[in-house]
Formats: C-alpha cells, sequence, structure tokens
C-alpha cells in the first residue's frame, strides 16, 4: 500500500497506539483481536463490494476501521462481536450513502450498532490511559493529529470540539477544563474519529459547526441516554451535516 | 450559509449553558470517601449496611451487586495498579457523579453509599472494559 496515503499513514499510527495498549496491559494476546477486527473489515469490504459489483480496490479505508474497533471494543467481549461490528461498519460504508460518499463513520456504527445488539458499553480501552503523566504512551495517543489536523487540515473540527466539549464539562459537570482537553478518550476521538474526511465537513467554518455541534451532543447525550455519548453524537453530526459538506 | 451554521452551533451551545445555570442538576445523594483508606458515610444509620467490591486484573468482582438502600459500598483495589470508579457513561461519568470517586491506588479503596433504589452502572476510566453494576433496592 501506497505509504503516502493519509490512510495507511493512520492505520500504521492506530497499529501504534494499539500496540502501545498491549504493551500496558502485559497481555500480547491481545493482538489476536486487533488481527481479527481487521481480517474481518476487509473480508466484509470485499463482499459488499463484490455484491455492489464494484471492482476491488486496496482495503486500506477498512483496514483503519478494523484497527479503530479493535481499539474500541472490550478486549473481554466474544470474538464473534468483533467480527460483527466490523460487518455493520462495512454495511455501513457500502450501503448507507449518497452519491459519493457513505454518510456515517463507518467504525463509529459499527460500535454503537453492536453496543446496542448485545447491550454492552464501547469501552475504549486502548484510549483511556494515555494521560499526560505517561508522556510516551500521551505522545503515541495523540500521533494521529500529524495525519488528520496537519496533513488533512482537519483543526477547525478537532479543535473547535476539544474547547466546546472543555467549556461544557466545566459549566455542565464542574470537571476541569485540563482534565476534558486532555482525555484520552476524548483526544483519541477528536484526532481519529470526528475529522474522518468522508463523513466530516471540508469547509473551514462548516467544520467548525461540526465540532461544536458534537460536543454539545455528547453533553446532551450523556445526560439523558446510556448510550455512549461520543459516538452518538458523532454518528448525530454525521447524518445533519451530511448534506453540507 | 456556513456563517449561520456557525452562529446556530454557538447559540446551541450557549443555550445549553444557560438551561444548566437556570436548573438544578439534582443528583443522588453524594457520600463519597475518595480518600485511599474508607471512610465511614457522615448520614450513616447506626446499623448502616455494607457491601465490598474487589477490583482485581479480572475487574470487579462482583460485576453485580444487589443491596438494600442506605448500603455503603466498598470498592477494594486488588489489580496491581491504579484504578478509578466512574459514573457511566465513559468518558463523560455523568448519569451518576456521586459514582465518581477519582483515582485509587492499588491497596486503597474508595467507598460511596446508596441512598436511592435504582441501576447504577461504573467503570474503571483508566480501563473502562472493567464494568460494574449496583442494583439498589
Amino acid at each position: 500500500m501506497n505509504l503516502r496515503d493519509p490512510r495507511t499513514q493512520m492505520s500504521w499510527l492506530l497499529i501504534l497506539i494499539f500496540s502501545s495498549a498491549v504493551f500496558y496491559q502485559k497481555d500480547i494476546f491481545l493482538f489476536r483481536n486487533l488481527i481479527i477486527a481487521t481480517a474481518s473489515a476487509v473480508f466484509f469490504d470485499f463482499l459488499f463490494l463484490k455484491i455492489r459489483k464494484i471492482e476491488l480496490f486496496p482495503p486500506a479505508a477498512a483496514i483503519t476501521t478494523g484497527v479503530i474497533l479493535s481499539i474500541l471494543m472490550s478486549p473481554t467481549l466474544p470474538v464473534y462481536e468483533l467480527i460483527i461490528s466490523a460487518g455493520f461498519a462495512m454495511f455501513a460504508k457500502n450501503f448507507i450513502k449518497g452519491v459519493n460518499r457513505h454518510t456515517f463513520n463507518p467504525a463509529a456504527f459499527g460500535a454503537l450498532t453492536t453496543s446496542l445488539i448485545f447491550s454492552h458499553a464501547v469501552s475504549w480501552w486502548a484510549a483511556s490511559f494515555q494521560s499526560l503523566s505517561s508522556i510516551v504512551f500521551f505522545l503515541i495517543l495523540v500521533s494521529p493529529l500529524l495525519v488528520s489536523t496537519i496533513r488533512l487540515k482537519r483543526s477547525m473540527i478537532t479543535v473547535p470540539f476539544l474547547f466546546a466539549y472543555s467549556l461544557l464539562m466545566l459549566v455542565l459537570n464542574k470537571i476541569q477544563i485540563l482534565d476534558s482537553f486532555f482525555d484520552p478518550t476524548v483526544l483519541f476521538f477528536a484526532l481519529v474519529m470526528l475529522p474522518e474526511p468522508q463523513t466530516s465537513p471540508n469547509k473551514k467554518g462548516v467544520q467548525a459547526a461540526f465540532g461544536i455541534f458534537v460536543a454539545t451532543a455528547a453533553i446532551i447525550f450523556s445526560k439523558i441516554l446510556e448510550l455512549d455519548p461520543l459516538i452518538l453524537a458523532l454518528l448525530t453530526g454525521n447524518l445533519l451535516f451530511y448534506k453540507v459538506k | 450559509m456556513n456563517k449561520y451554521l456557525t452562529i446556530g452551533a454557538g447559540v446551541l451551545v450557549l443555550a445549553v449553558i444557560g438551561w444548566a445555570l437556570f436548573n438544578n442538576n439534582a443528583t443522588n445523594k453524594v457520600q463519597v470517601s475518595p480518600t485511599p483508606s474508607a471512610v465511614a458515610s457522615p448520614s450513616a444509620q447506626p446499623e448502616a449496611k455494607e457491601a465490598k467490591v474487589n477490583l482485581t486484573k479480572a475487574g470487579f468482582e462482583p460485576g453485580a451487586l444487589k443491596i438494600k438502600v442506605g448500603t455503603k459500598v466498598t470498592w477494594m483495589n486488588k489489580s496491581g495498579a491504579t484504578a478509578t470508579v466512574n459514573s457511566d457513561p465513559h468518558p463523560t461519568h455523568t448519569l451518576w457523579p456521586f459514582l465518581n470517586l477519582g483515582k485509587f491506588e492499588d491497596g486503597s479503596s474508595v467507598s460511596a453509599t446508596f441512598d436511592s433504589a435504582g441501576t447504577y452502572t461504573y467503570h474503571n476510566h483508566l480501563n473502562p472494559s472493567q464494568t460494574g453494576t449496583v442494583v439498589v433496592e
């Protein structure tokens, strides 16, 4: 695969994040989940492309989705749930779409759908421990900003989201701004999932609105629902901003 | 169009903040003892009930606990690493703020008293796949 492709670069950085989590947990068998999720995503992507009678192409996006799912889904879940989440993710990528692009962030769709069906929370296990006090882990966690924020110029999504989220958490929940801003899960979400190019706006003004909307929606959802607020807010934002590219 | 969307998003944020400022955010009564050693609840009844949950490498044990109203639950960290007890959902921890007991080191404990009936779910923020439920009757 082309190493200059941002999706390939993102995949490698995500694998690095996953690897750091395996190192932190001291359980090398966790790599099994990475392999299963990624292979499942590629399988289902190829399957659905065949069904759509589209020529197969290098599965860079599917690999990225698979790695994200392995980061999000608890390693204690049955393997079949990981496989099914990859199936739903690729279903969303291939079939829930408009003319040129899919509507929902595939990994978010797969994770939330599976959590609803099997009644478990999205874990974020591999993006939860990387506080500033563990600087190496932290730097690995935020390395995707080199791709999403700098290379793909998505800073107008990420930065407004982080500021809006942190401010709202302070005002509504009395959580210190820096605790929210540097929360590992929130950072991973803001740097990897939120600015996904296919499902986030391209225009600067709309990007900022998208980021602020998702932050606000996440806080509201967290107050009234027991579903993962970040994932649900992202999918809601994907839907509402779909036409506004 | 872009300008209006940005303004709209900003108005939405202000509306939410305004709603929060003019509302009492009612939560369960907080009986939190986030210090490393177990601390008795300030409003403990003379015959207050107690229950224990151990956090090991495998997770919270028992994962599902059933108790009576007024019971104090103590979480003991035996996982070998720093852990937390935090309300669901991750990472906002907003459903039951009284369960945001903060970090506790290996060998230490945190406690909370459940004064209202209901089902409460929590997790270890540093390893969110470790989850638990307390059913209060």
